[in-house]
């Protein structure tokens, strides 16, 4: 008979009586979505303003963000197969 | 200029194109009913990072810097779509195959695949035919141009706007915030 898993304090980014992962992963706490559609647009902004430095280091800045969700995504302790 | 200005019109109307992509995944949210799953979510900001990259061009010239800008965004968001396709990819018995609804035979992450794909081959062909504006030229966008940079804009706040509807403040998972 296997015990439950201790539970963790919410500060590590993990649901309540979700399954354990494996032992070496660091999960990154979820970014807000809406958050990172936020970030883009900042990132028009800059471009329209004319700002190309700011708009090169806001979509990099964006992406960078988008990257970390998407590995979010595919460790976290849900089951978010689709 | 070194560059003429149907190039740029092409450019402008390439970020058009990509934005009714994006204004077609609204159709599916809110006039079929279907939630975009987190997955959908960021590509739809790979469509927009695209945009943006094209974008560039718009509003500074056209540089080398900004093709590298649109093929990376466009790798990003094809792996995104590619993940998608490689997650239903094998039907399981019993359930419908894919995920959501298909047009043509094919699922809005297969067509996002195809999306960019076509941009970084697009892009392959822009390099061909375009010059580095020298440093500091001046452009002025033309009515049309201002038009589809404002409209871009407008989108990526309405997928703010959405998003923040269906998830809150937190992190997304299907259909709605995460438990």
């Amino acid at each position: 008979m296997t015990s439950r898993p201790p539970r963790l304090p919410r500060s590590v980014g993990r649901v309540e009586g979700s399954p354990p992962s494996a032992p070496t992963c660091v999960h990154l706490r979820p970014i807000p979505m809406a958050f990172l559609f936020l970030s883009y647009l900042a990132t028009f902004a800059c471009v329209i303003r004319g700002r190309r430095s700011a708009a090169l280091a806001g979509l990099a800045l964006s992406t960078a963000l988008s990257v970390a969700m998407f590995f979010h995504h595919t460790t976290s302790g849900l089951e978010l197969n689709f | 200029m070194e560059n003429r200005p149907l190039l740029y019109t092409v450019n402008s109307a390439c970020m058009l194109g990509l934005s009714l992509v994006l204004v077609g995944a609204f159709y599916f949210q809110y006039g079929l009913g279907e939630t975009p799953c987190p997955l959908c979510l960021l590509q739809r900001m790979g469509m927009l990072g695209v945009i943006l990259g094209l974008s560039l061009n718009t509003a500074f010239g056209f540089r080398r810097e900004h093709a590298a800008v649109v093929i990376g965004a466009a790798l990003v968001g094809g792996s995104f779509s590619v993940r998608q396709v490689l997650l239903h990819i094998a039907p399981v018995e019993g359930e419908p195959t894919g995920y959501g609804s298909a047009v043509l035979g094919m699922h809005l992450y297969t067509w996002a695949a195809i999306v960019f794909l076509t941009t970084i081959a697009g892009t392959a062909v822009f390099l061909c035919l375009i010059r580095d504006e020298p440093a500091g030229t001046v452009r002025r966008p033309t009515l049309f141009d201002r038009s589809t940079l404002l409209f871009a804009t407008l989108l990526c706040l309405s997928n703010a706007l959405a998003t923040f509807v269906e998830c809150g403040a937190g992190a997304c998972c299907e259909n709605g915030p995460c438990p």
